[in-house]
């Protein structure tokens, strides 16, 4: 009896066991379009969040300027203190919704295995950095004086003039990151075509005309990655609001271009599929 | 009686389980594999090229010498990496486009005036 329910004990740990496995290897065998998709439905959500916080902070400007305009026109002591309370509400309601803003990009980068792991650890910590900064501000204007929050507003105001500086670079280095994955993908797959046509040679196949489509291929990615590399030298040249705008037009140029290079070269791919079926079908033989 | 309803049991689990062993292994580099090293999930070619080999054996009987080296070449390795690539020129031009979309994003326009209005 006892034998028997050890036999069941182990039956039960084996079916649980196997049923695992199963489900595991269903959970995770996720394609690449559906982690791009759920890249983005978690890009969405953060964006959600910080669209969220743009509603909340415009309410609260139009309180602070509504508390502004009344202390102007009366000037007395109740108003002034209405006045600070409400500046004090917007400047924090500012420091958030900055805060957000870089937390939808945080998101949008640390979410994307597509991305060169280096570029995406480095993007992320200079994000945080900044994310740091401003809770510190935070803190700081909670317990800051009237004169003091002046002060502050101040610091948020310098420090919102370098950051749309600071995203348009910081855009045009993901694009770059973006790209050279993608790049080094059609690499790979250039190396991986030239040993089928290798092997298809070597089985006396005609392969003039895969080996020509390979090297307009391989051209079109060459074009892509000297595209990708003239947007990094305009990214790495954005250095203030005066330029950046003018460079950032030229990065986004770039990128498309070599987007485009990219999408070329993948059309010549699937010709080149096409023929290579087509050559290593035992009826295209000759028989 | 009962020892033997167990080992029939027995029996179809080491079955089911082998079955599961084999589709575990044919499923493991998708599973397993970060995206970085994707490309290597074709590599899997064996599980590609088994019917082909069945088939190739069947070939060689009726057509001897005549197509050896072209039945063997398993093109699907290419085919599957097209559609990967297809993927990634989807994923990389949805990508563009949010992040152009944050960069033109015009929310927050009026910060700077209203910061202004702090030092008046």
């Amino acid at each position: 009896m006892k034998t028997n329910n050890l036999n069941k004990f182990i039956i039960c740990c084996l079916v649980g066991i196997m049923t695992l496995g199963v489900s595991a290897s269903v959970v995770f065998a996720k394609s690449l379009r559906e982690r791009h998709q759920e890249a983005r439905a978690k890009y969405q959500a953060a964006r959600q969040q910080y669209l969220k916080e743009v509603n909340w902070w415009k309410t609260t400007r139009q309180q602070f300027l509504q508390a502004r305009a009344k202390y102007r026109k009366f000037k007395n002591a109740e108003n002034k203190a209405d006045y600070e309370e409400k500046a004090r509400e917007f400047l924090e309601k500012t420091v958030d919704v900055l805060i957000k803003k870089l937390e939808s990009l945080k998101n949008w980068v640390s979410n994307r295995p597509s991305l060169p792991e280096s570029e995406r650890e480095s993007i992320v910590a200079e994000i945080e950095e900044d994310i740091n900064w401003l809770e510190s501000k935070k803190t700081e204007i909670s317990t800051a004086s009237p004169a003091q929050i002046k002060e502050k507003a101040k610091e948020i105001r310098e420090y919102w003039k370098d950051h749309r500086v600071y995203v348009k670079k910081i855009i045009g280095q993901i694009w770059t990151a973006r790209l050279s994955w993608v790049i080094e993908r059609f690499e790979t797959v250039s190396s991986k075509v030239s040993a089928k046509i290798e092997e298809l040679k070597a089985a006396g196949k005609d392969t003039s005309q895969l080996e020509a489509w390979l090297a307009d291929f391989n051209q079109k990615i060459e074009i892509a990655k000297e595209k990708r590399n003239k947007a990094k030298e305009k990214y790495q040249a954005i250095s203030s609001l005066a330029d950046a705008n003018k460079f950032f037009k030229q990065v986004h140029q770039f990128i498309k271009e070599a987007n485009q290079y990219l999408r070329e070269a993948h059309q010549k791919l699937v010709e080149i599929v096409k023929e290579m079926k087509k050559l290593a079908t035992p009826t295209e033989t000759g028989e | 009686m009962q020892k033997k309803v167990f080992l029939l049991a027995g029996a179809v689990i080491v079955i089911v389980a082998v079955a599961i062993g084999i589709y575990w292994y044919s499923q493991g580099p998708k599973t397993t594999l970060p995206p970085e090293t994707k490309e290597l999930e074709q590599e899997t070619g064996p599980k590609v090229t088994a019917p082909s080999e069945t088939q190739k054996l069947s070939q060689e009987q009726e057509q001897e010498q005549e197509l050896p080296s072209t039945s063997g070449i398993d093109v699907s390795e290419v085919e599957n990496l097209e559609s990967e690539l297809s993927a990634e020129l989807d994923g990389i031009s949805s990508d563009l486009t949010d992040l152009k979309g944050f960069e033109e994003d015009a929310s927050l326009d009026e910060l700077d005036s209203s910061l202004s209005g702090f030092t008046e």
